[in-house]
């Protein structure tokens, strides 16, 4: 019964945020920024040797996907970073400073499912303008085997796992610093400016590039240590997540 | 349904154009001239490359110094790629055997991804090979083109917003 309350309270917080998270301004500059840098960054290209006739198939179907997977993770990591500490600012940092949290938290609703509900919002909304920007990028890039990219269900796991992996992480990053800052354009210099380091780091050392993110995020079945790292990732993620759910839940003070 | 209708034509209405402003800025300010070495002292004697090219002309450097060794490069749309290799008689897009070194020029009659397969042939250093690219412009007016149904989908699916009745 109480888990079912929960559920029902998410879903209600859910929607109303929905409601002003999808209003047609911030719509428009959503989109704007998110597809503005998608085709901003390098281009495709895959290479691989190989000695038979069943190996040039793997390669070429391995190139071609990972090739298409490595283009819609890291294009649409700067935009990501940019649109999520906006978003995520806007609904935790920005409501305490503005006063408007304590009329929020006095809804009847416990303070478990707003914290649900707003990061639910964010992530639906943030996740489905990602995955709008990478198909329709694909088709843009070849409108006539757009279709053939996404046929067979290997590939689309892959991708949803790649894009999935990638926004989990920027978010639990995210939340985490808009719960401690002090004020909302403090979480988000300090948000993207952390995220935004590891470009950085892959400039500094491009030796480094597949072991950071948005390159680790990618999956690598023949490399251990990158699956392994990207795994750690996302546990790092997960942990932060229930630790800002915990200091939004016990620790927060409205005045 | 109207406000998922109203999101999705406002997704389609602002982003298509933002993602050819985008590219446009691309073609204009970076990438011309771009060379890029992608294999050298091999291994192999079979490669498959995939790139995005536009529709211009390319011209590939492929060379071998050992003596006798034969390069064949074909240039190969992905969408006939799985039914050349199985059989191979779908003729590729384009393809050259260059004796020792040479240069392999084709021109794309469609944007969109090649694989451009390299097969060494006879005898051949394995450290010998070498494999560059090069081109000078990626600017690709058929994006306006094909950009333009996506953004007339979006006109409907607002028009669509507003004709559903809304649930009062």
């Amino acid at each position: 019964m109480r888990a079912k309350e929960l559920i029902d309270q998410i879903v209600e917080v859910t929607s109303w945020e929905m409601t002003g998270l999808a209003s047609p301004i911030f719509l428009v500059l959503l989109s704007a920024v998110i597809f503005f840098f998608i085709p901003s960054v390098g281009g495709i290209q895959g290479a691989g040797g190989v000695q038979g006739k069943s190996d040039l198939l793997a390669i070429a179907a391995n190139d071609l996907f990972s090739g298409i997977a490595t283009e819609a993770v890291t294009r649409l990591y700067v935009p990501l970073v940019l649109t999520v500490s906006f978003c995520l600012m806007n609904a935790f940092t920005r409501e305490f400073d503005s006063g408007l949290a304590k009329f929020y938290l006095s809804l009847p609703a416990s303070r478990l499912a707003i914290f649900i509900g707003k990061l639910l919002a964010s992530f639906l909304l943030i996740g489905s303008i990602e995955i709008s920007g990478s198909l329709l990028y694909a088709y843009l890039l070849d409108p006539v085997n757009f279709l053939s990219y996404f046929c067979g269900i290997n590939n689309v796991i892959v991708l949803s796992y790649c894009l999935f992996s990638e926004l989990f992480f920027i978010f639990g990053v995210t939340t985490f610093i808009c719960l401690l800052a002090p004020k909302s354009w403090v979480a988000v210099a300090l948000s993207t400016f952390s995220l935004y380091s590891f470009q950085f780091a892959n400039e500094l050392q491009p030796q480094l590039v597949w072991f950071l993110p948005p390159h680790i995020f990618l999956l690598s079945p023949l490399d251990p240590l990158r699956v392994l790292l990207g795994v750690l990732l996302l546990v790092l993620s997960a942990g932060l997540l229930l630790l800002s759910a915990y200091l939004f839940v016990r620790k927060v003070q409205v005045s | 349904m109207n406000r998922i209708l109203r999101a999705a034509a406002i997704i389609l209405l602002v982003g298509v154009p933002s993602m050819l402003m985008s590219t446009v800025a691309i073609d204009l300010f970076g990438n011309a001239g771009a060379t890029s070495i992608v294999a050298q002292g091999t291994r192999q004697r079979e490669y498959a490359y995939l790139y995005y090219l536009g529709s211009y002309s390319y011209a590939i450097n492929v060379g071998a110094s050992h003596a006798g060794t034969k390069i064949y490069v074909a240039a190969v749309p992905i969408g006939d790629y799985w039914r050349w290799i199985n059989n191979q008689t779908v003729p590729p897009f384009n393809s050259a055997t260059i004796d020792g070194a040479g240069l392999f020029e084709f021109e794309p009659q469609k944007r969109g991804y090649y694989v451009i397969s390299v097969k060494l042939q006879g005898e051949f250093d394995k450290t010998d090979f070498s494999f560059f690219y090069s081109f000078t412009r990626m600017i690709q007016p058929e994006l306006l083109t094909d950009g333009l149904p996506l953004v007339a989908l979006g006109v409907v699916l607002l028009v669509l917003s507003y004709a559903v009745p809304t649930k009062r």
